[in-house]
């Protein structure tokens, strides 16, 4: 048998995440909505049907509608959502060790080792198992650890893998689970399949191929090989080969290193004191130096950048960033933010209305080995040893248990801080937000 | 202004000026050179970004005295191409210029004269020193001034020209590139000169002394150095500020070392560095009696290994290095024996050349902690 790739995807995930410890909203029309409560970001199957709420919109413009339909309305939780992603990983972990986290709700498994040596453990497929039984049963698995409901696509190339995905969620006869990994049947799927919704086809292949007549994923399949790669790149022929069933694509079990850590949030509130930025942005480099730290890396450019809101029409707009390289790579937060403040003071202009405000760090290199500082290294490495001891302690006893002084934590809630008016408790990274069952 | 110059003397002297000017200025006027006459025979061009000023003086046939600013970029683009054969020049309303070489034909745009910045004015160059000893030293230290802006000292050279001999020093924090020539011989000549200077214009001086023989003059007030290279001279802002105590950074107690081959090192290095991860780009040293074994490794990739045979019978070290700082000074040395002088993993390791000559060089490298 050839290799079999499952792409596995939670239907709905963040509603989905929200239902696991709030049972009251199953079957309920529900929408999540994005930072400061803004836009709608996700929605449960039951508000999918109802006209009018459609993803991206601002909530102010379908308010009448969320009142004259019941609808529930929740804040994004990112705790809930990272820590229930966490989960269904790990319980996918369990069938094959060849996991590629693809995004916060999806995962592909490369089963083709699985089906071919049987594993002794409670998990392994017996002879008699389909595909769909395996499905099914990864399904049930999911569904009994972490609460979250799942559909899977069964198929011979990561490309193909999606594509059955994307047909298990809509084609409700196939109860989330299809096996596209025999050739009968791939056709009639791919010619169902319109070419805009294979992956890696974005907006601009999309325009390209039906613009020479290519409108499915049956005829995608089919074209010269050369017309692909001339006029596609390498990406799009290996996008035509992977429809053929030639897989073109591995698994990636360890994530690409990061070129870039970026942290940045719309303001809950308009800001116009340079104070209220510089506390934002040194929150934000806090923020972003531990992701760092936690990468193993240490940073080699520093960008700060503010912007007004540039959906107003009354305010004068303004957007500027600054950037600099940094001759000596660092993980240590004091020093990135001395880089980061000076950006700000260089960059920040009074008068204006300032909506959002952002830190990246770039020219990532892993902090270990680091050439060691021609001057002054005895005092990085003891900048270095404080934030591991920080890290250790907030990481044992809670982010934020040790902090900066100048770095204001979670509570301290400033003008800048990102509106969650809706959200729903921390239930598994807090002690304070546990469920609590009445009596 | 109307003036005839050859078509070869036009491109060197503008290949000179072009290097400075920017392509994307902030200020546009920058973009042009400014060509005035000097007396009947002579003309002088001039380029400058505001730190850097360059002024070429070259023989012409000036027929009417005066003035024109003309875009660099262009000027330069249509010189390369232009025939071999006399250029003439002539300037027209509203600053153009029209620019003719037998049965070539070109107007250019330009600006007034008034709105060209005026460059700092040439003061004198008293010292005198070789174009070739300056050269090497530029050569020999170049690669290790910062690229990062973050660091302003750091962006150039220390230059110490006095009565005992003249020194360059380069660092960008992880390493330090040293020359040092005691016997100036009778090439230096005149007050001591200590200065900071910029990367960029120790990279014009390159093309300013590349097969110039002869000696550069140098002078320097608060803010400026001068440099006149035969008919050519460079003005540069120096740069402010401290740089930092090099001399604490110069290794005194590394106790044991190697000699190797410089091509073989380099070509190690190289063959190794191939497997290093591509964004630390370290490599091991593990250095053991009579053999100096290199390796490198990536999880993802895989590992090379390459042993050299060295004369060494101390302890075992290992020592991790940014294959790309060594790869810079094996480089310029290129062929000869090198010395590779250590203490232990965690100290600064000294290279020099074992090679007998009139310069003191030595690159000190910071290890990486492994």
């Amino acid at each position: 048998m050839g290799s079999v790739y499952a792409l596995i995807d939670a239907n709905n995930f963040y509603v989905s995440c929200e239902r696991v410890f709030d049972p009251r909203l199953h079957h309920k029309p529900t929408i999540i909505l994005s930072n400061n409560d803004g836009c709608i970001i996700a929605r449960s199957e039951e508000a999918k049907q109802i006209p009018g709420l459609k993803m991206g919109v601002p909530l102010f413009q379908v308010e009448h509608i969320i009142d004259a339909c019941g609808v529930e309305i929740l804040s994004s939780n990112y705790a809930v959502y990272g820590d229930m992603s966490q989960r269904l990983m790990w319980s996918l972990g369990a069938f094959t060790p060849a996991l590629e986290v693809y995004s916060i709700d999806e995962a592909f498994l490369d089963l083709t080792g699985c089906l071919n040596n049987h594993r002794d453990d409670h998990y392994s497929r017996d002879d008699e198992e389909t595909l769909d039984d395996l499905g099914r049963r990864i399904k049930r698995t999911v569904r009994q650890w972490t609460g979250l409901p799942v559909s899977i696509g069964f198929a011979p190339t990561k490309t193909l893998a999606k594509l059955a995905n994307h047909l298990a969620k809509r084609r409700p006869e196939l109860r989330g689970v299809l096996d596209l990994t025999q050739a009968d049947g791939r056709e009639e799927a791919l010619a169902q399949t319109g070419v805009e919704k294979v992956w890696g086809i974005g907006r601009a292949y999309a325009k390209l191929l039906q613009d020479a007549g290519i409108t499915t994923a049956l005829e995608l399949s089919r074209v010269d090989r050369r017309w692909a790669r001339q006029r596609m790149t390498v990406v799009g022929a290996r996008i035509v080969e992977e429809l053929r069933g030639v897989s073109c694509l591995p698994i990636e079990c360890c994530p690409p290193p990061k070129r870039s850590i970026t942290c940045s949030r719309s303001f809950g509130m308009i800001v116009e004191s340079v104070d209220e930025l510089r506390e934002a942005v040194r929150f934000y480099t806090a923020r972003a130096a531990v992701k760092l730290r936690r990468g193993g890396l240490a940073a080699g450019g520093v960008t700060v950048f503010i912007q007004t809101n540039r959906f107003s029409r009354e305010d004068e707009q303004y957007a500027n960033a600054w950037t600099t390289e940094l001759a000596l790579p660092t993980d240590s937060t004091p020093e990135l933010l001395g880089w980061t403040l000076e950006g700000l003071k260089r960059i920040f202009k009074t008068g204006f209305r300032y909506k959002k405000a952002g830190v990246m760090l770039h020219g990532l290199v892993p902090a270990s080995p680091l050439t060691i500082r021609a001057w002054d290294d005895k005092a990085f490495q003891r900048s270095r040893r404080l934030m591991e001891t920080i890290d250790k302690i907030n990481g044992k006893f809670g982010r934020d248990t040790l902090r900066f002084g100048a770095v204001s934590n979670d509570e301290s809630c400033g003008r800048w801080r990102t509106r969650f008016a809706h959200r729903s408790p921390r239930y598994t990274t807090r002690w304070s937000d546990l469920v609590q069952i009445a009596n | 202004m109307e003036f005839s110059i050859s078509k070869n003397a036009l491109q060197k002297e503008l290949g000179f000026v072009q290097g400075i000017v920017e392509k994307k200025n902030t200020i546009p006027v920058l973009s042009n050179i400014l060509i005035e006459s000097i007396g009947e025979n002579s003309i002088s061009i001039t380029g400058t970004d505001l730190d850097v000023t360059i002024r070429c003086q070259t023989e012409a046939q000036v027929r009417t005295p005066g003035s024109m600013c003309v875009q660099a970029r262009k000027l330069f683009d249509i010189a390369r191409l232009l025939p071999d054969a006399p250029v003439e020049f002539k300037g027209e309303d509203n600053n153009w210029a029209t620019v003719k070489c037998e049965r070539s034909n070109f107007r250019i745009a330009g600006v007034a004269r008034e709105s060209y910045p005026e460059v700092p004015s040439f003061q004198s160059t008293p010292v005198k020193l070789s174009a070739e000893i300056f050269k090497t030293f530029i050569d020999r230290t170049i690669f290790a001034i910062t690229l990062e802006e973050s660091r302003y000292t750091l962006s150039g050279a220390k230059f110490i020209l006095n009565k005992s001999g003249a020194r360059m020093v380069t660092t960008d924090g992880h390493r330090l590139a040293y020359i040092e020539r005691q016997d100036l011989g009778k090439s230096a000549r005149g007050d001591g000169i200590d200065a900071l200077i910029p990367r960029k214009t120790l990279a014009e001086l390159t093309k300013l002394t590349t097969s110039y023989e002869g000696e550069i003059s140098l002078g320097a007030d608060a803010n400026h150095i001068y440099f006149e290279v035969g008919p050519r001279h460079l003005v540069s802002r120096m740069l402010a500020g401290q740089f930092p105590n090099y001399e604490m950074v110069m290794p005194k107690t590394n106790d044991k070392s190697i000699t190797i081959d410089c091509t073989l090192l380099n070509q190690a290095v190289r063959r190794v560095a191939l497997m290093a991860d591509d964004r630390s780009r370290a490599v091991r040293f593990h250095i053991g009696p009579g053999v100096l074994q290199i390796s490198s490794q990536t999880a993802e990739e895989g590992e090379a290994r390459e042993s050299l045979q060295v004369e060494y019978a101390g302890d075992e070290t290992q020592i991790g290095f940014n294959a790309q700082y060594l790869q810079d000074f094996l480089g310029i040395v290129g062929n000869g024996q090198v010395a590779l002088e250590f203490k232990d993993s965690n100290s600064q390791t000294q290279l020099r050349p074992m090679a007998e000559d009139d310069y003191d060089y030595r690159y000190v490298v910071m290890p990486m902690r492994l």
